[in-house]
C-alpha cells in the first residue's frame, strides 16, 4: 500500500489539500492518520486497497454515505473523500474521536495501556463505568444508534467491540468505523469479527445485513453487561483448542447460548466465566429473557431476533429501576428487598424507598434522591430518553423534605394532601407524600404514589 | 493477567500427566452454586476483564554461529520493536503470550514459560555454535502441551509458530519434525518460516510449515526486518480481526471446508505483502 509521510499533502475531492500530521493507529483495512484540512484537525482513514476486492465500488459506497449524512450524531461518519493516488489508493476524512471517550475494547478489558513518552513503557489505566446509570444509558444509546441506522435502510455489517467508543461517566456512545456501512442487502466483502458474527454468516450461508446486525447487537449488549461471550461455556471450553472446525461448530452450526433454558450443555464455567455467572443473577427477567430469546429462538431464525426498539425500551425501563441508596449501594430494584408491592428496602442499611406508579405501564418506579423521569416516560408521542422531565430532589429551603421537581416544559397538575389539585409550573416542584397524584400536561399520562 | 516466570507453578496447575495429547481433554469444573459470592458482591459494575481466549506465539530462532553480526543485530532490533506493535492485536478477545525458543548447539527458552505480551521484554540474543533444529522441534513438541506451556484454563487458539533460520540443520531435523507432527497443537497451529540469506533452504522450511506460501526469504537486513514484521503481525491477527467473506458459496460450510483455512489465509496474506515489499534485492552476502 502507499504509506503516507508526515507533512505529505493529499488532494481532497471537494478541493484543497489535507496535510498529514501524525499516525493515530492501524487496522485490518489500512492506517488512520491525523491530518489538517481547512485549518481543522481530522482523522484520515487511508486504505490498503490491495486488501479490497472492489475498491471503486467501496469508494462509491462511502461517497453515497457522505451524501446521505450520518443517521445521528452518535456516528463518526465519513465527511470527505480524498482523490485517488496514481496507484488507486484513497481514504476519507472523519472527525477525531474526543478524548473523553474510551474504546469498548478497553472497557471489556477494564484497562487501557498508554505509552509513557519519556520511557516508552506502557502504563495501565483503569477503564470502568463510574456509574450504573451510565452503563445502562450506554446500552440504550447503542440500541438507539442501530435503530437509527437501520431506519435509514443501512446495515453496519461488522458490528464488534472495536466499533464503539463510550464515555464511562455518562454512557454517551460514538459509533466508529462507519466505512463498511452499506444499504441493507449490499455487501462489499466484509464478513465480520469472530464471536460477533451471526451463525448464518459463520456457516457460510448468508452475508451481513440488518438481521445479522441484530444478532451482533445482542452480542455487544451481552458483553457490555455480562462481560463474557454468550456462546462460550462448558461445551466450548471442553474442546480446549479453538480450531477452525470448532469455531464453525460453536459459533455456527451447533451454537448454544450459555443460559439456554432448554439446553444446559454449555453453561458458564467457574474460574473462567465468573463475570457471566455473577452478573446473570443480578438482572431482572425482562432483560434476561431478551437475551434468551435473541440467542435461542433468534439464533437460527433471524426474524425472531429482538428489534432495536425493543432493546431500547427494555433498557429505558432498566434505567428507571435503578436505586441509589444514601449508604452507597446502587443497584437494580430487583436486588433490593421488596417490602410490599410499592416499597423497596435496602438490604444493607434498611432504608426504604417509595415507588411511583404510572398510568401507562405496569412496573413501579423507585424514588430516591436524584432519580429522574425522562420525557419518553411521560409522553407517549416521543422516544426522547435523554431529556429529563422530572427529578426527585431535596428542598433547598426545607432540608429533609423530598419532592419532585418539574424540569419539563409542561404544566403538571398535582394533588396535595388537602385533596386539591394545584398547577406546578416548569422549574417548580411539589413534596412527595402517600397519596400524591401527578398529571403530566396534556399527555394523558399520570402517576401516583 | 499475572506474569509468572516460575516454571514450577506452571506445571503445578495441571498435575495429571497426559501422554498422547489430543486437543480435546476437559479441565473445566462445572458451574458451582451461587453462594460462593459474598452477599454484597453484587455490584453490576464490579467486573473483571472479560474472559479471553489464549494465543501463544512461538518464535523458534536460529542462534547458531552463522547468525553472528548483522543478522543477529537486525533480528534483535526488530524483535524489540515488534513486541509493542503486536501488543494490542488480541483486543478484548485474545490474551497473547510469547515464547521464544533459541537453538544453536543447545536448545534454550528465553523464559521458562510463555509471557503475556504486555509484560514481555526481549532479552537480546547472541549467536554461537551449530544448528540443532531437530532438537528444537522435539523441545517445542514437549512444551506444546496442556501440561506445559499451553496450560491456560480458558479456551485457546491454536498457537502461532514462527521459525527463523539462516542455515541447514546440523542434526536430524526430520526425526524432530516427525515428533512434532504427532502433536495436535502443531497440526492445527499457524506455521510460518523465514529463511535468512543464501544458505537457508526454503524446501526444508516448507516441510516445517506444511506449505510454501508461509515460507518467506530475506536476503538483506532491511528485508529481514520487514519479513519478521509481516509474518508476526499477520499471523497474530488472524482469528481476532474482522474477516472478509470467501468468494464462493451459498452452501453451508463443512469441517473440511474450514480445515486449515487460517493457514491458507496466512499464506495468501503473507504472499501479498511480500510481493509488495519486493523492491530491495541486494543480497546479504553481496556488496561488501
Amino acid at each position: 500500500m502507499t504509506e503516507l509521510n508526515i507533512g505529505q499533502e493529499i488532494d481532497i475531492e471537494q478541493g484543497g489539500k489535507a496535510k498529514v500530521t501524525g499516525i493515530l493507529g492501524s487496522g485490518g483495512q489500512g492506517v488512520v492518520y491525523s491530518v489538517e484540512y481547512n485549518s481543522t484537525a481530522w482523522a484520515l482513514k487511508w486504505y490498503d486497497i490491495s486488501k479490497m476486492k472492489e475498491p471503486a465500488e467501496f469508494k462509491a459506497n462511502i461517497k453515497k454515505n457522505i451524501e446521505d449524512g450520518a443517521p445521528s450524531n452518535k456516528f463518526i461518519w465519513p465527511k470527505y473523500l480524498t482523490k485517488n493516488m496514481p496507484d488507486g489508493t484513497f481514504g476519507y476524512l472523519m472527525d477525531i474521536k474526543p478524548e473523553s471517550f474510551d474504546s469498548f475494547v478497553d472497557i471489556l478489558n477494564t484497562y487501557k495501556l498508554k505509552v509513557d513518552p519519556m520511557t516508552g513503557r506502557a502504563i495501565k489505566y483503569n477503564v470502568r463505568f463510574t456509574d450504573l446509570t451510565a452503563m445502562v444509558t450506554a446500552c440504550i444509546n447503542i440500541a438507539n444508534a442501530f435503530r437509527q441506522l437501520h431506519r435509514a435502510g443501512k446495515s453496519y455489517q461488522d458490528l464488534n467491540d472495536g466499533g464503539f467508543f463510550i464515555n464511562v461517566d455518562t454512557g454517551a456512545v460514538l459509533v466508529v468505523d462507519c466505512d463498511n456501512i452499506a444499504p441493507d442487502g449490499a455487501n462489499f466483502g466484509i464478513g465480520g469479527k469472530p464471536g460477533y458474527m451471526a451463525p448464518e454468516i459463520v456457516r457460510g450461508i448468508a452475508k451481513p445485513d440488518v438481521q445479522t446486525d441484530k444478532y451482533s447487537l445482542a452480542v455487544v449488549l451481552f458483553k457490555l453487561l455480562f462481560r463474557g461471550d454468550p456462546m462460550e461455556g462448558e461445551k466450548v471450553v471442553k474442546d480446549v483448542c479453538l480450531t477452525e472446525a470448532a469455531e464453525l461448530r460453536h459459533y455456527g452450526s451447533e451454537a448454544v447460548f450459555v443460559y439456554d433454558p432448554d439446553n444446559d450443555s454449555n453453561r458458564p464455567v467457574r474460574g473462567i466465566h465468573d463475570n457471566v455467572i455473577k452478573f446473570w443473577r443480578l438482572y431482572p427477567d425482562y432483560i434476561k429473557n431478551a437475551f434468551i430469546d435473541s440467542f435461542t429462538k433468534g439464533l437460527n431464525d433471524p426474524n425472531r431476533r429482538l428489534i432495536e426498539n425493543d432493546w431500547q425500551k427494555r433498557f429505558i425501563r432498566l434505567r428507571s429501576e435503578i436505586i441509589a441508596c444514601t449508604c452507597g449501594r446502587k443497584n437494580f430494584a430487583s436486588m433490593f428487598e421488596a417490602v410490599d408491592d410499592a416499597t423497596y428496602k435496602c438490604p444493607k442499611c434498611g432504608m426504604t424507598f417509595a415507588t411511583l406508579k404510572f398510568s401507562n405501564r405496569e412496573q413501579r418506579m423507585p424514588l430516591y434522591i436524584g432519580s429522574k423521569i425522562y420525557v419518553c416516560e411521560i409522553d407517549p408521542k416521543t422516544d426522547d430518553y435523554i431529556s429529563v422531565a422530572g427529578e426527585l430532589v431535596e428542598n433547598k429551603l426545607k432540608p429533609g423534605v423530598l419532592g419532585l421537581k418539574n424540569t419539563s416544559d409542561m404544566m403538571w397538575r398535582v394533588r396535595m394532601p388537602d385533596g386539591v389539585y394545584y398547577d406546578i409550573e416548569p422549574g417548580k416542584g411539589c413534596p412527595i407524600w402517600q397519596g400524591l397524584e401527578i398529571q403530566f400536561g396534556d399527555t394523558n399520562v399520570s402517576a401516583w404514589i | 493477567m499475572s506474569k509468572n516466570k516460575n516454571p514450577k507453578n506452571s506445571s503445578a496447575k495441571q498435575p495429571e500427566a497426559v501422554k498422547e495429547e489430543k486437543v480435546q481433554a476437559a479441565p473445566a469444573a462445572p458451574e458451582a452454586d451461587l453462594d460462593i459470592f459474598d452477599d454484597f458482591d453484587d455490584d453490576p459494575l464490579g467486573a473483571t476483564g472479560v474472559s479471553r481466549k489464549s494465543l501463544v506465539i512461538f518464535f523458534l530462532i536460529d542462534t547458531s554461529g552463522s547468525m553472528k553480526g548483522t543478522k543477529m543485530g537486525e533480528l534483535n532490533t526488530v524483535m524489540e520493536e515488534l513486541i509493542p506493535e503486536i501488543r494490542r492485536v488480541g483486543e478484548a478477545d485474545t490474551e497473547v503470550k510469547i515464547a521464544v525458543l533459541t537453538f544453536s548447539t543447545d536448545v534454550k527458552w528465553m523464559y521458562s514459560e510463555p509471557i503475556n505480551i504486555e509484560e514481555f521484554e526481549w532479552a537480546r540474543l547472541t549467536a554461537q555454535g551449530v544448528t540443532s533444529m531437530g532438537a528444537a522441534f522435539k523441545e517445542l513438541s514437549l512444551r506444546m502441551s496442556r501440561n506445559s506451556f499451553l496450560n491456560s484454563p480458558s479456551l485457546s487458539f491454536a498457537p502461532v509458530i514462527f521459525l527463523m533460520t539462516d542455515g541447514y540443520p546440523s542434526d536430524d531435523y526430520k526425526e524432530g519434525l516427525k515428533t512434532l507432527a504427532s502433536n495436535s497443537w502443531y497440526k492445527f497451529g499457524l506455521k510460518a518460516a523465514l529463511g535468512i540469506g543464501n544458505e537457508a533452504n526454503d524446501d526444508m522450511l516448507a516441510e516445517f510449515t506444511g506449505s510454501k506460501d508461509t515460507v518467506v526469504h530475506a536476503y538483506t537486513g532491511n528485508q529481514l526486518a520487514q519479513m519478521i514484521k509481516i509474518v508476526a503481525v499477520t499471523a497474530s491477527q488472524i482469528g481476532s480481526k474482522s474477516m472478509t467473506l470467501a468468494d464462493q458459496n451459498d452452501e453451508e460450510l463443512s469441517d473440511e471446508d474450514v480445515y486449515a483455512s487460517k493457514q491458507k489465509m496466512l499464506g495468501q496474506q503473507i504472499q501479498e505483502l511480500v510481493a509488495k515489499n519486493d523492491n530491495d534485492d541486494v543480497s546479504f552476502d553481496s556488496g561488501w
